[in-house]
Parts: C-alpha cells; sequence; structure tokens
C-alpha cells in the first residue's frame, strides 16, 4: 500500500451464521494481502460470536437487536422513538470517526439503512441516501454503488443462475476496492486463506466437555453429521442419515461418527438414533453434541474431524475454513455453486432429476430431489472421495458404483468435486462434475453468467467455453440455444439502438442552457428520445421473460437504471449510455458462448485409416 | 463507488449525540435526513424479525431482499 496509515474497514454483515464465516474467510483474503487494513465487524449477537474468535479482527460489534427493538414491542404508541433513542445510542461508536471504507455484505434493507448512516470515504454494498422526491418530499432510496453489487442484486438475488461462489464475490469485491482507492497489495497473495487454526478458540473446550472415551479415542478418524438445516426443505431425514453412518461404521472400522446440531435438531437426533437399532447397529456407538451450541466446542469438534456431512448449512462454511472435508447433501432449493463448501476436494451431491416442489416452495409438494439422494447413492459418493488419491486416474466414479453395485443410482444424482482454480483460468472455486449427465440449460446459463461478471468487473476472462466439454451439450440443449441465438441477437440490436439513443440524450442535453427551460422543439425532441428509451426498455423486459438465460439483463438494466446518479438531462444520457453498452458487451460475450456450443456440438468426420489388406493389394 | 459520504463525521457524531439525549421529539417532528435513516434502520428491522406486518411500502419491489 501506498501509505503506512491504517486503512479503518466496516464490515456490515447482519445475515445470518453462513454468510458470516463466508464474508470472514473473504476478509483473512484481503488482510493477508493488505496487513495494513484495520478490520471491524458489525454482526447480529447471535452469530458473533465466530467473528469474536478472529484474532486478526480489531473490533466485533454485536448488534443487540432485541435490546433495540424492546421498547417499540412494549409499547407500540411511544416505543418508536425510545426504540430510535437505542439505536442511535448502539450507533454512537460507530459514527465517531469517519471510515476510510464501509463494505456492507449483508444485501438486506436494515444493513442498507445501517450504512447510509455510518460516515465512510467509499462504500460497497447496499446503501440509502435522503433524496428529495417529486412532491418536494424527503424519502430514503436504496443505492447500490458498485459493480458487483449490482450483479448480487440483479443476478445473485434475481434468482439468475450464476456460477460465481459467494466468497468469490465478497473476495474480488473488496479486493478490487482495495486496489483502486488503496493501491498495490503486499503480495501476490499465495498463502492459504483456510486453516485449522482459523480462530483462536478458548482453551479446554473439549476438557470442558466430556464427549466420552469413543471421541478421546485418537486412533480413530471422525466424521460430522450436521443433522438439520436452517430451512427444513433442505435437510436430509435423519434415517438417511443413520443409514449411511451404519454402511460407514460397518464397512470402515477405522471410522466413527459424531452428531452435530442446534437445540431444535433434537428431534432428528432421536429418529437418528432411533433407527440405528433396526440397522443391526448400536447407537451408543454414536457420538452426539447435538443441543450444545457452543460456537467454540461446534468448531472445535470440527476441526477434529475428518469429514463433516451436511446439507445446505453454516456447517459447510465452518468445515471450509478450517480446511475439514465436506460431502455436502444439496437438496431442496439451494444454489450450492454459490453456497457449496469452498476449497479443495469437496465433494456435493444433488439430485438429477426435475423437482416441482423446489420451483413452487409454495406448492405444498414433498422434495422430489430430497428422494432422488440415497443413503447408497452418498455412500458411493464418500467413499470414491475418501480413496480419491488413491483412486485419481486409475478408476471412475461409474466404475466404483459398478463396483459397488450401486450403478444405477448414477442416473438420479449428480456427483461434483470442488477445485480452486488458478488465477490465469479465471480464479475462484470450481465444481467439476464426476457424473456424466448432459448439461441442462441451467448450467449453461450459470457458466456464461459468471464469464459475464469476470469480463464486467474484473477486466480479464479466460477463454470462452473453458470448461465445456462436447459429451456434455445434449441435442436438447442445442435446440434450446439455437432459439436463445436468435432472441439474443435481437437484444444486442436493442442494446445498440439504446446505446445510441442515450448517447444522441446526452449530447442534445449538453446543448441546453436549462434543464427546466428550453425551446418547444428541443422539448419535444427530449421527449421523444426518452419515449424511444422507454420503449427499448421495455423490449429488453419482454426478452428477459421470454428466455431465462436473458433474464440477467433485463434484471441488469433495471438496477443499472435505478442507480443512475445523474442530476441533468446530459449526465443521465451519459451514464445509461454507458450502462446500455455494458449491457451489449454482456449480450456479445452471450452469443460467443452460443457460437463455441454449438460448434463444439456439430457432427466431427471421423479419419478412417485404409485396411491394411486394400495396402497389400 | 461512493467516493464522498454524505455526512462527515464530526457532525454525524453531534446528531447522533444529540439524539441519544433525553429530550427527543416526537418522530413527526424529527426531519433530518439521519433521523429518517435511523427510523428506516429501526423499521426495517422489525420487518426482518416478522414484527412489522407491512414491511417498508416505500421499497419498491424489486429492492426487497430475496435472499
Amino acid at each position: 500500500m501506498s501509505s503506512s496509515r491504517p486503512v479503518r474497514l466496516l464490515v456490515i454483515q447482519l445475515t445470518r451464521l453462513g454468510d458470516t464465516l463466508q464474508s470472514l474467510m473473504a476478509l483473512r483474503a484481503a488482510k493477508q494481502l493488505y496487513p495494513r487494513l484495520e478490520i471491524h465487524f458489525v454482526a447480529r449477537e447471535r452469530f458473533a460470536a465466530a467473528a469474536k474468535r478472529v484474532p486478526w479482527l480489531e473490533g466485533v460489534v454485536a448488534l443487540p437487536t432485541e435490546k433495540i427493538l424492546l421498547p417499540v414491542l412494549q409499547s407500540r404508541k411511544n416505543g418508536e422513538s425510545r426504540t430510535v433513542q437505542e439505536a442511535a445510542r448502539w450507533l454512537g461508536p460507530l459514527v465517531k470517526h469517519p471510515w476510510d471504507l464501509v463494505v456492507n455484505w449483508s444485501y438486506s434493507e436494515s444493513s442498507s439503512f445501517l450504512t447510509g448512516i455510518v460516515p465512510g470515504r467509499v462504500k460497497l454494498g447496499y446503501s440509502r441516501t435522503v433524496e428529495q422526491n417529486r412532491d418536494g418530499a424527503r424519502q430514503t432510496k436504496l443505492t447500490c454503488p458498485d459493480g458487483w453489487s449490482h450483479y448480487v442484486q440483479a443476478v445473485v438475488q434475481g434468482g439468475v443462475h450464476q456460477n460465481i461462489h459467494l466468497t468469490d464475490v465478497l473476495t474480488t469485491q473488496l479486493l478490487t476496492a482495495l486496489q483502486i482507492h488503496f493501491g498495490e497489495p503486499a503480495d501476490n497473495g499465495d498463502a492459504p486463506v483456510t486453516s485449522k487454526s482459523f480462530f483462536s478458540l478458548k482453551p479446554h473446550t473439549m476438557a470442558d466437555h466430556d464427549l466420552g472415551p469413543r471421541w478421546r479415542d485418537r486412533t480413530k478418524k471422525w466424521i460430522a453429521i450436521q443433522l438439520g438445516a436452517g430451512q427444513a426443505e433442505k435437510t436430509w431425514d435423519p434415517e438417511n442419515w443413520a443409514e449411511l453412518a451404519r454402511e460407514i461404521l460397518c464397512g470402515h472400522s477405522e471410522y466413527g461418527v459424531i452428531l452435530l446440531g442446534g437445540k431444535e435438531d433434537q428431534e432428528r437426533a432421536d429418529a437418528f438414533r432411533g433407527r440405528l437399532p433396526g440397522l443391526g447397529y448400536d447407537p451408543s456407538a454414536v457420538v452426539s453434541v447435538v443441543g450444545q451450541s457452543d460456537f467454540d466446542l461446534w468448531a472445535s469438534v470440527v476441526s477434529r474431524c475428518q469429514w463433516l456431512f451436511s446439507c445446505d448449512t453454516a456447517a459447510v462454511h465452518l468445515a471450509s475454513v478450517l480446511g475439514t472435508r465436506v460431502l455436502n447433501v444439496s437438496v431442496g432449493p439451494v444454489r450450492w455453486t454459490e453456497t457449496g463448501p469452498y476449497g479443495n476436494g469437496h465433494f456435493v451431491v444433488a439430485s438429477n432429476t426435475p423437482c416441482p416442489a423446489c420451483q413452487d416452495r409454495d406448492s405444498g409438494l414433498v422434495h422430489a430431489c430430497s428422494k432422488a439422494v440415497t443413503p447408497a447413492a452418498v455412500y458411493g459418493a464418500w467413499s470414491f472421495a475418501a480413496h480419491d488419491a488413491m483412486f485419481r486416474n486409475q478408476t471412475t466414479l461409474e466404475h466404483h458404483f459398478a463396483r459397488l453395485g450401486v450403478r444405477s443410482e448414477l442416473d438420479r444424482v449428480r456427483i461434483f468435486r470442488s477445485r480452486i482454480r488458478g488465477a490465469t483460468d479465471g480464479g475462484g472455486v470450481v465444481y467439476d462434475p464426476l457424473t456424466s449427465h448432459p448439461m441442462q440449460l441451467s448450467d449453461w446459463t450459470a457458466m456464461v453468467m459468471g464469464h459475464i461478471a469476470r469480463a464486467w468487473y474484473c477486466g480479464w476472462v479466460p477463454p470462452v467455453g473453458q470448461e465445456l466439454s462436447r459429451p456434455r451439450i445434449s441435442p436438447e440443449l442445442v435446440k434450446k440455444l439455437r432459439e436463445l441465438d436468435e432472441a439474443s441477437q435481437v437484444l444486442s440490436k436493442v442494446c445498440e439502438e439504446a446505446t445510441r439513443t442515450a448517447s444522441t440524450l446526452n449530447k442534445r442535453g449538453s446543448r441546453l442552457r436549462s434543464d427546466k427551460i428550453m425551446k418547444i422543439h428541443d422539448r419535444d425532441e427530449i421527449k421523444g428520445l426518452g419515449k424511444q428509451l422507454q420503449d427499448l426498455d421495455s423490449l429488453i423486459e419482454r426478452l428477459g421473460e421470454a428466455q431465462a438465460p436473458l433474464h440477467a439483463f433485463s434484471q441488469m438494466a433495471r438496477v443499472l437504471m435505478h442507480n443512475l446518479r445523474g442530476a441533468q438531462i446530459a449526465e443521465l444520457g451519459r451514464e445509461g449510455a454507458a450502462c446500455y453498452q455494458q449491457l451489449g458487451e454482456g449480450v456479445g460475450i452471450l452469443r460467443e458462448w452460443i457460437k463455441f456450443t454449438l460448434n463444439l456440438a456439430k457432427p466431427v468426420a471421423i479419419k478412417i485409416e485404409p485396411l491394411a489388406l486394400v495396402e497389400r493389394l | 463507488m461512493d467516493d464522498d459520504s454524505k455526512f462527515d463525521g464530526g457532525s454525524m457524531a453531534a446528531d447522533m449525540t444529540r439524539l441519544q439525549g433525553e429530550v427527543v421529539g416526537t418522530i413527526e417532528q424529527q426531519e433530518s435526513d439521519l433521523e429518517a435513516l435511523l427510523l428506516g434502520f429501526v423499521r426495517a428491522l422489525l420487518a426482518e424479525n416478522g414484527l412489522c406486518p407491512d414491511p417498508i411500502a416505500e421499497i419498491p419491489p424489486r429492492d426487497k431482499e430475496s435472499v
């Protein structure tokens, strides 16, 4: 960094523990590259324990939600002003001195107000300003000042498929801002981010909680099973976990199993234990810390284990941070490419069958995706993963499943292995498919969106189609891409036209002496250009509705337009033109991918050597 | 990027000190931007904790958190 002065960074993370852990991983990377960062972290009281155990954080501020809201809960009539006082009292220390950088990684309403209040030279993530509306009244407006935040709002929160992991989004967003505003990093950033000593845990945590003689057995390798999940639809039946555990414990005597979960998971733990006798296994052989919510104990256990088995829970991120391998059973409406285990060698098992309950979460239907993933399939994936190094280049997952006699399970599940890509390949975590199912349009879209985001915000991208392979391209995908080709061509032309129109608006606006008093001819012309842009916007919207992969562009157009900052017609025209140009560049990349994929899918002529018999003749 | 925050640390701290004081008028009487943001913060907290049936009406739907 150019100056030796510390850079004061305030990170606002008011979402759940999983997001807190992902944020800490991103911050560790930033701290290694910028040692002079003085990081202060705001977290919800319930989830602040993890941050408080990170030695390189300068300060952790817990948001006491209950205390702040108590007055208004006691008295709706007079409580609001006392609640505001309470909030102001809590905020006092945070607003004493301006921050060099304020990063809001919560992407929520309350956090946007908080970010708007806290003084900072540079702000990232959702924030708020107070502006005058058309009626002259002052009102707060959500703002989203930086590119990666646009991407999160339009694409990630907009429900568009994309394959950049959230930890990578946060890391890249922060490092880019640091580089722009505070100079080049101290080193090249090769140091590992995850480690067993990520947290400074209370000493004697294990001794305080006597987990029995089995756990003290140092010869055992341990598998932790996190039983629950944040939402019921994202959980796997405890009976399934029990069958999987029995399979491992009976076949691999070197392993032990420990159950993890909060107080709310007690019923699941009982169901797990209740299933074991029927499977011919003694439940007392399984250690449990279910119901013990102490962060230090939880982190100590996960840190000691070789494996963590879990659905979409914070435990996945805890294990990632601690370098414990993860087997992620991904069921329910989960986007594991964004929130799956981070690092090398983790495995994800997900359903390969379409799940109507995931598509319509209010339908009340049973999750077919959860039923498709069986204990046999998960055992197959784990036993392959546990011997991964030995198997690598010697056997395939399919052969392994065939040897176990469960080859047919692979028809219903997809299995992936995580890998950290080299910087020259685009960086970040990627999940390589180990099963040979054809690629779905959503997978293809996710790859393309990841590529477009890198082009928009990193300025450099790996070659188009780098991770595409011909066998994964099905005739169905080809058909859909041909339809998309036509629609994307139209969208490309619309973006070009909108860029031209907005540039014209900029030129006309620049010639005006005032935006309010102008010649009738000028007014009509500007009105006409405005109407033209409105029509083009609605065309972008319709194209986004007609073709799922184009939805990202209509969402992005709305976010970009919402965040235009110009006050004059000329400024708005200039900013608008830049936005449409950005969209057009993205559509251009999408079209390159379509072309590349369709070419890759074309039949290839096979050169046949003449027969030896003919040669002899 | 938001290069310059709307508020500087000094005046913000003074406003905050005033708000922390015992004499605070009714919400209707408080007109400053800071107060609007603080009130928004409190109301958003209520809504996010399921304690406010009508989450902040003035925010367009696309701005609401969806994850």
